[in-house]
């Protein structure tokens, strides 16, 4: 029995609720819009967390090219530092602010999609966009320059990617999941968490179908798995001590895995 | 701001048990019995959302940030909890209320979080801009920040070397093997961490004075090296500061003489794009210590004041005299007198402790009446650090008088002038 006869759902994007779609992405766009009211009012008075002190330094470091300089802030933050350094020092700050803005919009579509996937219901999903438009984690952290917006995209993405993935039993699904875990994890090594969603869901698949979709699981460790590996040598330049960074990611691993570096 | 501050503690330890109370529910939810698709996609976020919150617990990081993950999810689970088949019988009827007002909660925190920041950014943007008006963007001091919530301040000063104070060991380093003796170093911390921070550090460090109390969280201290010995001119002034550094002496630590400095010629700033303030004191500035006197550190800066290079400015319709206004009596400023139609007026604040402050090369033009004119703001001795603000009116008209102040910051043989452009200084010989 397929996953989808399970949930008892159809496909959401079939010819036969078009105006159910159209419906409802006038209801996506309208959270969206509400969605934005308390953003901009924490965007004009948003304040400099600390941690957005070092991600800035880290960023005009990068842009500088000083590697021994570079080697002296956390290699864990260096993607996403990366990212700002394509902006102007000056311009940092804005950019990160309007990327985290972005994301944190995407986010709430993200969690309609999976509130969605999950439920099969449009009043969930509406239920599900509303929460997360309102959430203050995320009205918050989508206004200020810090990771914790794109990693939380990222991460919400590819367990969105592993919950459809196992209901359709699609690979390009786990590839997709592999690819979003890999680049969230690469901004935030917290989003590890993915790999205990990714247990969890096979664990459910299994129980509900009676199998598991081994070769898309295969998929998703080996897709994640190497994208983060090619996200990481693409950092590997930026350092003077090279390996370096690994080592620095085996630290903070360390750290989360048994508390202390 | 305290309605806003209590406020906002309520929202921020309210969330964490909503969290906590969520997942606890969803903990249940997996035992509840059923077979539905749903209820069996419940089951898998109480799991997803325990597990988290077990992982965040067992590494120490269940702080609200960390926990964002399993927020998220906590989330996602609220909205299933709407939906019909989690309310059996007669609980069905408490279904619609419950979302709303689940809801509600949610989008209220949102919007008080929202006002927290905003409560947040007033703290830091007024002592940016002080430290930013402190420094006029020509002194360089070092800054410590003695917290990582300080770190924020610090780092909007550009040019500036700012330690990490809360890494101990990391500014103890910097520290001694920077220029420490000639450095005009900047704390900025809470009371508790300046405390503990000078009792760490060898020989003692301790702050001249609190700086700036902030009211809403940490204070900026002070230290001035009372040793200083260095009798470098200092320029200051916005419009200095974007002049070349050859020309206005921007690099404290390779002073420009005085004589080596050109003076700009009347409207070369403008061509070069400056905007100037129109400041009409065309005037320079020397400090004259008095030998034996515990103030001795205030002594022998030479500041240069380039005036207005309008026509009328030159010509200097003004009179200038001088008295200081003190409360303390600490600090008195004297006027050499000014007479009609003196081309070349000397103003000489004498200070109470017998630092003197000679403001020369004021043109009086012929026509103008004297006036008392120079005020000091803020009373007290001639300590360094001290702002100061020397209040000048002027009869530009014989119609109507003009007045202007002049912060003026004396730090430790340093004067510092912002709003009026300083253009150069020397060593006095």
């Amino acid at each position: 029995m397929s996953a989808s006869v399970a949930f008892g759902r159809e496909p959401a994007l079939s010819s036969r609720n078009r105006s159910a779609f159209r419906r409802r992405l006038l209801v996506l766009a309208a959270l969206l819009l509400a969605a934005l009211i308390p953003r901009l009012v924490c965007l004009h008075f948003a304040g400099v967390p600390r941690d957005t002190v070092t991600y800035l330094a880290c960023a005009e470091t990068i842009r500088s090219g000083d590697k021994e300089k570079l080697d002296a802030f956390p290699a864990h933050t260096w993607s996403y530092c990366r990212l700002l350094a394509f902006f102007e020092p000056q311009h940092m700050m804005a950019a990160g602010r309007m990327l985290n803005l972005l994301c944190g919009l995407l986010l709430i579509v993200v969690c309609r999609q999976m509130g969605e996937e999950i439920s099969g219901s449009g009043k969930v999903a509406a239920a599900t966009a509303l929460l997360a438009a309102g959430n203050p984690f995320l009205v918050e952290n989508s206004t200020v320059v810090l990771r914790d917006t794109p990693g939380l995209l990222l991460f919400a993405a590819a367990l969105l990617c592993l919950l459809r993935g196992s209901r359709t039993e699609l690979l390009r699904y786990y590839v997709l999941a592999g690819i979003a875990g890999a680049a969230a994890v690469a901004i935030r090594l917290e989003e590890a968490e993915l790999l205990l969603c990714g247990a969890l869901i096979a664990g459910y698949q299994k129980m509900e179908c009676g199998r598991i979709q081994w070769r898309g699981w295969f998929c998703f460790a080996a897709v994640l798995l190497m994208t983060f590996f090619v996200i990481l040598l693409s950092l590997v330049p930026l350092s003077a001590s090279g390996w370096g960074l690994i080592l620095d990611f085996w630290m903070k691993i360390r750290f989360h895995l048994w508390g202390s570096a | 701001m305290h309605y806003w501050d209590s406020l906002n503690s309520i929202i921020r330890c309210s969330f964490e048990p909503v969290f906590v109370i969520g997942c606890a529910v969803f903990a249940m939810a997996f035992w509840l019995p059923g077979r539905q698709p749903r209820i069996r996609m419940l089951r898998l976020l109480a799991c997803l959302a325990g597990a988290m919150v077990l992982w965040r617990v067992v590494v120490g990081l269940a702080s609200s940030r960390y926990a964002a993950n399993p927020a998220l999810l906590f989330f996602l689970g609220c909205a299933v909890l709407v939906e019909p088949e989690w309310w059996p019988g007669r609980l069905g009827r408490w279904r619609r209320r419950c979302g709303i007002l689940l809801i509600g909660i949610v989008v209220l925190a949102g919007m008080g979080r929202s006002m927290k920041v905003a409560c947040n950014i007033k703290d830091f943007t007024a002592i940016s801009s002080a430290l930013e008006r402190l420094t006029a963007k020509s002194i360089r001091p070092k800054i410590i920040v003695l917290n990582r919530e300080a770190a924020r301040i610090g780092y909007f000063f550009r040019g500036c070397p700012v330690f990490d104070g809360a890494v101990f060991e990391k500014a103890r380093v910097e520290l001694q093997y920077s220029d420490w003796e000639n450095d005009i170093v900047l704390f900025v911390g809470d009371p508790e961490r300046m405390k503990v921070f000078s009792e760490e550090f060898p020989g003692g460090l301790q702050a001249d004075e609190v700086f700036l109390d902030s009211g809403t969280g940490f204070r900026i201290y002070r230290r001035i090296n009372q040793a200083f010995s260095s009798h470098r001119a200092l320029v200051a002034g916005e419009a200095a500061a974007r002049l070349a550094p050859d020309e206005c002496g921007e690099d404290f630590e390779n002073p420009v003489p005085t004589d080596a400095v050109r003076r700009p010629e009347f409207g070369e700033l403008q061509k070069r794009g400056l905007e100037l303030p129109a400041s009409p004191f065309p005037f320079s500035a020397k400090l004259i210590p008095n030998p034996g006197h515990r103030f001795n550190h205030i002594r022998d800066g030479v500041i240069r004041l380039i005036g207005p290079e309008s026509p009328e400015h030159i010509a200097g319709r003004y009179s200038l005299l001088a008295d200081l206004k003190t409360d303390s009596g600490g600090f008195n400023l004297e006027a050499v007198p000014l007479t009609k139609g003196e081309l070349r007026g000397e103003l000489l604040f004498r200070g109470g402790a017998g630092a003197r402050i000679e403001v020369l090369g004021i043109e009086i033009p012929d026509g103008s009446q004297p006036r008392r004119t120079v005020s000091i703001a803020r009373a007290g001795c001639p300590a360094p650090g001290k702002i100061y603000k020397l209040e000048w009116s002027y009869r530009a008209e014989p119609e109507r008088n003009i007045r202007q102040v002049i912060p003026v910051l004396l730090l430790n043989g340093r004067i510092v002038i912002d709003n009026i452009r300083v253009v150069s200084g020397k060593r006095q010989e």
